[in-house]
């Protein structure tokens, strides 16, 4: 266990951001915290790296107490942060070499070259920080934060606003340390990057933690249910839809009604025929197997991005 | 390292951005050249009334004026020399009183208020001539000024007195600006909280900031040094080492204040209006253009406090006047003290964290 949080709490003012919160990582692991804005993913992760004092609670860095003197963990960790600048009139390479030796090391020709290929920026080592792009920004900010050889990274949405071709490219890098032994914790808007990055993600909301499992084990969580989809007319009533032999799931606004079926053929058609009799319409029918995002609505009733 | 590293790249920083480099080099020569063409020599002569008693020192006076360019003496009677003056036909009428032998010679001195700059020059250029006439003359019992000190009257044109003027106003907007700006600006995009996460000691990374704007401070005092001896025949008198001890106090005094003023600064557009209003009236009453004794009293005891007026008095001193070190030591001391009271206030001020960039940083900014 290379990270252990207790009872981790944080105030702002009358608000509670961060509401005791528990968990731990093991080493090697990728660990991801997925919830909606405002949820209190940045409080929680910055005072595991020393930047917001708590209220209460612990963190423990491979068993260094982070609280009252975060200067202790600084060698250990690597972070990027939510949001991600730099000095715009040095270059790529100037920024590495500048931040290596914020942590009093000289950037060897090798360690800058294989940081550089990491990231993909090679031919950009000369080209000053803002004419990157988006993308390569971020891929500079992940990069950065690996000049002191951490153990443990911090990256703090690593992929929001970017392509998903670019967002692939930031999940290799960061598959490729997980694959040199470091542990790594994240947080996301995005479902699919939880899916396929960390071995277990937590799921918070208003400060709490209200899910933390493995991504699959969390889907099963809802059965080997099918997701119905689709759009009416008019609203169904809930008498109505006792009679589909299925259960509501919450509503969300982009897919109109959502049910979720052990029967989907027999749920269907009992809900056509239904449907007709009341000359109500059904557009927009779609059955999938759900996702993470079917947990999160039902565990939260929000959608991840607004 | 760290420290040379961060030198550098604040260096990189300072040198690459167009508008810092203009403001640190482009300014001050732009600022000399056109007051030297305005002001400087042959454009527009001097006009001094002069009323005399024909006393020792009076004959002095005469003689030592009619070696000085562009000065042009005007004797006559007291009456019809005022109404010259209220005319504007001359700038300043110098009165010799009668004295009695072994007496100090009451001099008075008469200027218009409203010409703050020709009178100014021409004001210091008298103050020039009668104390180059006193240490000359020596029979004035209550002036112990030693003899060997050089003063020759060339060294009071105009131009000999902006200069270090000039040097101590490049000093002080570059380091108030060059220091708070950047700082303001990294703190406000959170390149200051990412620092701060990593081990570097915060004297580290300010004083690699300091030090960098003291180098710029150096090059700006060379430049316009170098200006002023080749384009507007300045004479420099004093040793430059004692010069350059000064312009470092002056840099560290600025600088610090620069980072005061970081602490107090929320954000970047605060900068420039804190700034220049430190800044203006501080260039104004500390005597860069011209001497403020025309100023009510209590304006020139404002003026005697600020931090400007102590580098400029010291620079010209030792630049011009060719003074030792340890004749500007008051003036080196209150340095000292300012640049100690700003750094403290700067210390307890100063925050690696704007409250805006805390959280939802992306969507705030
Ligand atoms: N410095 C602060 N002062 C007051 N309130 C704050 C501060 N920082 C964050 N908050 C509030 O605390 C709550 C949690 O914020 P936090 O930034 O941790 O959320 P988040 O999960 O990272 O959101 P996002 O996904 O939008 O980045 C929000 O309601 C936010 O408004
Ligand atoms: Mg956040």
């Amino acid at each position: 266990m290379i990270i252990d949080v207790q009872d981790l709490t944080k105030r702002y003012g009358g608000l509670l951001a961060v509401d005791k919160v528990n968990f731990a990582v093991e080493q090697g692991e990728i660990f991801g915290f997925l919830g909606p804005n405002g949820a209190g993913k940045t409080t929680c992760l910055e005072m595991m790296e020393g930047l917001r004092k708590p209220d209460g609670g612990q963190v423990l860095l491979k068993g260094i107490s982070v609280w009252p003197n975060p200067g202790k963990v600084k060698n250990l960790i690597g972070v990027q942060l939510q949001s991600t600048s730099f000095y715009e009139e040095l270059t790529v390479k100037e920024i590495l070499v500048l931040f290596a030796s914020l942590y009093n090391r000289r950037l060897s020709e090798g360690q800058l070259e294989s940081l550089l290929s990491m990231a993909g920026l090679e031919e950009k080592r000369n080209a000053y920080t803002n004419t990157l792009s988006g993308g390569q920004k971020q891929r500079l900010a992940i990069i950065t934060a690996l000049v002191n050889e951490p153990e443990i990274i911090f990256l703090d949405e690593p992929t929001t606003g970017l392509d998903p071709q670019a967002r692939r490219r930031s999940w290799e890098i960061i598959r490729e340390l997980q694959g040199k032994g470091k542990t790594i914790i994240l947080t996301t808007h995005y479902m699919e990057e939880a899916e396929n990055l960390c071995a277990r993600v937590a799921i918070i909301d208003q400060g709490k933690i209200v899910a933390i499992d493995q991504p699959q084990k969390l889907i099963e969580q809802l059965g080997k249910k099918a997701k119905i989809s689709f759009a009416s007319s008019r609203p169904l009533e809930s008498v109505f839809l006792a009679q589909l032999g299925a259960e509501a799931g919450q509503v969300s606004s982009a897919e109109g009604q959502v049910l979720f079926a052990s029967d989907p053929a027999q749920t269907i058609g009992v809900l056509l025929e239904k449907a007709k009799q009341e000359g109500i319409v059904i557009h927009n029918l779609h059955v999938s197997s759900p996702s993470l995002d079917d947990v999160f609505l039902g565990l939260t009733g929000k959608e991840l991005r607004d | 390292m760290t420290f040379w590293t961060l030198l550098l790249a604040n260096t990189r920083l300072q040198l690459r951005n167009r508008g810092s480099l203009f403001w640190h080099f482009a300014f001050p020569l732009v600022f000399m050249t056109l007051f030297g063409l305005i002001f400087g020599r042959g454009a527009g002569m001097l006009n001094i009334g002069l009323v005399t008693n024909d006393s020792v020192p009076a004959q002095h006076f005469q003689a030592a004026f009619n070696e000085i360019e562009g000065v042009k003496l005007i004797q006559g009677e007291e009456n019809t020399l005022l109404e010259d003056l209220q005319d504007g036909q001359i700038h300043v009428l110098v009165v010799f009183a009668a004295a009695a032998a072994g007496q100090p010679v009451d001099v008075e001195l008469f200027y218009d208020q409203n010409e703050m700059l020709a009178t100014g020059t021409a004001r210091s250029v008298v103050r020039g001539v009668l104390d180059g006439i006193t240490r000359a003359v020596l029979e004035v019992p209550e002036l112990f000024r030693l003899k060997e000190t050089a003063i020759s009257t060339e060294e009071l044109t105009f131009m000999s007195f902006l200069l270090p003027g000039v040097i101590g106003m490049s000093i002080m907007f570059s380091a108030l600006f060059g220091t708070a700006y950047p700082l303001v600006t990294e703190r406000e995009k959170g390149i200051l909280r990412r620092v701060k996460l990593t081990p570097v000691k915060t004297a580290v990374f300010l004083g690699a900031k300091a030090v960098g704007m003291t180098v710029i401070a150096f090059m700006q005092a060379a430049i316009i040094i170098l200006t002023g001896i080749s384009l507007f025949d300045v004479q420099i008198l004093g040793s430059l080492f004692a010069a350059a001890l000064v312009v470092l106090l002056g840099a560290l005094m600025m600088v610090s204040l620069g980072l005061l003023l970081a602490g107090v600064a929320k954000r970047v557009e605060s900068v420039d209006s804190i700034a220049n209003a430190i800044a203006m009236p501080m260039m104004f009453l500390a005597g860069t253009f011209f001497e403020i004794d025309g100023a009510p009293d209590w304006l020139q005891s404002v003026a005697l406090i600020l931090p400007l007026t102590h580098l400029n008095s010291a620079l010209r001193e030792v630049l011009i006047r060719g003074q030792e070190l340890a004749a500007v030591l008051p003036a080196l001391l209150t340095m000292v003290a300012w640049a100690l009271v700003f750094i403290l206030a700067a210390a307890y001020l100063f925050k690696w964290e704007s409250p805006k960039i805390q959280g939802n940083n992306r969507k705030v900014l």
